[in-house]
């Protein structure tokens, strides 16, 4: 299992399009991935989970990977967040 | 049947026009389910039909994707990637089957339940960015329900014709998808001129009137109603009289569009033989189509803002060039003139709030203060100029060294391109909307500076009248007839003529009846409208003569006030060509053109 932290950059957050987006390239990967803010665990491959997150711009978000292709669904995954725009 | 009474319910017209038609009231929510418990050996084939119906609603968002892609190009397909994305949701999906298997329950139910447990934490967010989405949320859930239920679910694809929808707003995937065929009017609680919907109606010439307060609570299903686009209204249950008034409003407003549309092929020409360039302005992509349908030669204004407020995030270069390609691909060989963005500060920095937002930091000063962010836009229209004819416009410049400066910008913006071998029109024509009195006062210096001025009317009545016409205790006060603007505008037509290029009119000006009469009499070589309003200025151009346009041009110069000038001017439109202002006038009577 793989763990980082992101702070969450751009105007507005992980809204909607990135979300989708980030589930996207989730989907990818066999490894179960999640999400966590203030706590609050949720599943990194469900957009609707991803939402009620409600990450704002400059929160503190927490990607966990665990799985056979957990390094390589980190790195990518670890990007589409910090290129959230 | 005791006759219903009569209701006026006012609103705010967004797209011209009249409809007379029955209530479809249009809701959007999860309907309450029944709840059925299953017997253990058919949650395998409940499951089972779950998921055909999730199919089903993939496949309908994704014919609507393209649909809506080629249509409006891809920026208003954004939400449908969201919408696919929610619609396989794995959390929705395998809590729902879960509650399928092991609750015994019914599809319809378990998956109502579930999404509504999903989206709690979702409605009551305080961010407001994500509190949006659930109508996203609420449309692929009625998506797939209606699929479960067996088409249960009114749609808007499927009403019949002269049906006038009812709704606080709509979804984007049924406002994209409005078919003014079978939609006759339409009529929103919610909204404001510049909604997602109030958009779309206008592009697909559906008479609309928005922000109608308790319209849900008065209207109902099946009642008889007429829409007024021209002076926003909503007329529930209309009295024989006000029906009959109303039906030969229609009627002529029929015949009307027939006669216009007859000009479509038709020159823009005077009677004395002076042509015209009539162009459109637009905001997006479809309405290119229409305008092109209607006969524009080009696009006069391209208002980029809607490529930026129309997301969350702004645009990437290739996002713009890709809708700047398509627009210019469109419209070939006619010209399209792109306005650089015209936003104000609060748009482009989150939190950026000004007292004097008017005369603050928007339009080209802001683009000047934000090189990258104006590059980008600057790379995406000289790169779509490989396509059609681009012409670039500043907005908003009140100072030449504010014109050299953006010059400078496109400069060094093209030696980019070159060297990176990207193609584009090395020739394309920079121009200034004139819209700030000191532009206008200093007109034949811009002119000597670039290849054409295009005179925003709307702006340079607000400036030079210090006037915000948005507000009410001094909108009154707002007349693009007052002699102060009426002067601006004959001195940057001249000043444009003795440098030798070419001047339009771009704002409100150029679609009123009697500014086109003016404007022919001051010599204007083109005028752009919106694409609604091209038939009605065509037709106008046509029934005059120059000459007769400068006597009546002249003898308005001299007044004092903007009402002895609207006077004069229907005065001698009424004498001078009786025939047009009677099929101008005709609908709506005699309002002075207002």
């Amino acid at each position: 299992m793989l763990r980082c932290r992101v702070v969450i950059p751009g105007p507005v957050g992980l809204h909607a399009r990135p979300a989708a987006e980030f589930v996207r390239e989730a989907e990818k990967y066999r490894s179960r991935v999640r999400l966590a803010k203030d706590g609050v665990w949720v599943n990194g491959k469900s957009i609707l989970s991803i939402l009620t997150l409600a990450a704002e711009s400059g929160s503190d978000v927490t990607l966990e990977v665990s799985g056979p292709d957990e390094n390589e669904a980190l790195a990518a995954l670890r990007t589409k967040l910090e290129q959230v725009t | 049947m005791p006759a219903a009474k009569e209701l006026i319910l006012r609103g705010m017209p967004v797209s011209r026009g009249f409809a007379r038609g029955r209530v479809f009231v249009y809701r959007q929510y999860l309907p309450e389910l029944v709840e059925r418990r299953l017997k253990p050996r058919e949650t395998a084939a409940e499951v089972r039909r779950f998921r055909a119906a999730v199919e089903h609603a993939k496949a309908e968002l994704g014919a609507l994707h393209q649909r809506v892609k080629s249509d409006m190009g891809r920026d208003f397909a954004e939400f449908i990637d969201v919408q696919l994305a929610l619609v396989a949701d794995e959390e929705l999906l395998s809590e729902t089957e879960q509650a399928i298997r092991e609750n015994y329950r019914n599809a319809e139910y378990a998956y109502a339940e579930t999404l509504k447990r999903l989206t709690r934490p979702m409605t009551g967010a305080a961010a407001s960015l994500f509190r949006e989405r659930v109508l996203d949320v609420l449309d692929v859930g009625s998506r797939v329900l209606k699929h479960l239920l067996g088409e249960a679910f009114p749609s808007l694809h499927s009403v019949e014709a002269g049906t006038v929808v009812v709704a606080r707003d709509l979804p984007p995937s049924e406002a994209a998808l409005l078919d003014s065929k079978r939609v006759a009017g339409l009529v929103l609680e919610g909204g404001g001129k510049t909604s997602h919907t109030a958009i779309m109606a206008k592009a697909k010439e559906i008479p609309a009137v928005v922000g109608v307060e308790s319209l849900l609570r008065e209207a109902k299903e099946g009642q008889e109603v007429v829409v007024d686009g021209y002076r926003g209204l909503a007329i529930l249950d209309p009295t024989p009289r006000r029906l009959a008034s109303y039906q030969s409003d229609i009627e002529l407003y029929n015949r009307h569009r027939e006669i216009l549309a007859g000009l479509a092929e038709q020159e823009a020409v005077t009677l004395d033989g002076r042509m015209l360039d009539l162009s459109a302005n637009i905001e997006f992509l479809t309405e290119a189509r229409t305008a092109r349908r209607n006969g524009a030669r080009g696009i006069g204004l391209f208002r980029t803002e809607y490529l930026y407020l129309s997301r969350l995030t702004p645009p990437t270069e290739d996002e713009q060039y890709e809708v700047l390609a398509e627009v210019a691909k469109a419209m070939k060989p006619g010209p399209v003139i792109v306005r650089t963005f015209d936003l104000g500060g609060d748009k482009v920095v989150p939190g950026y709030v000004e007292s004097n937002p008017f005369l603050g930091w928007r339009g080209l000063r802001l683009c000047l203060d934000n090189l990258e962010f104006f590059k980008r836009q600057l790379r995406a229209m000289l790169r779509a100029s490989a396509h059609g004819t681009v012409k670039i416009m500043f907005p908003m410049v009140a100072t030449i060294e504010e014109l050299r400066r953006a010059k400078l910008v496109v400069a060094s913006v093209k030696r980019e391109l070159k060297r990176e071998r990207v193609e584009f029109d090395d020739g394309v024509e920079v121009g200034v909307m004139v819209e700030t009195p000191s532009a206008a006062l200093l007109a034949e210096r811009l002119a000597k500076e670039c290849s054409f001025l295009s005179i925003g009317s709307n702006d340079l009545t607000q400036y030079t009248l210090a006037v915000d016409r948005g507000n009410e205790r001094v909108a009154g006060l707002y007349d693009h007839f007052h002699p102060a603007v009426l002067e601006l505008i004959r001195m940057t037509i001249a000043a444009a003529h003795n440098a030798g290029i070419w001047v339009g009119l771009c704002g409100e000006f150029a679609g009123d009846p009697l500014g086109i009469l003016v404007l022919v009499g001051l010599g204007i070589d083109e005028l752009s409208v919106s694409p609604a309003l091209l038939h009605e200025a065509k037709k106008i151009i046509r029934s005059i003569d120059s000459g007769t346009a400068r006597e009546i041009m002249q003898a308005a110069m001299k007044l004092g006030t903007a009402l002895e000038v609207r006077r004069l001017l229907r005065r001698e439109l009424h004498r001078r060509f009786p025939k047009l202002a009677e099929f101008i006038f005709e609908i709506g009577g005699d309002n002075g053109g207002q």
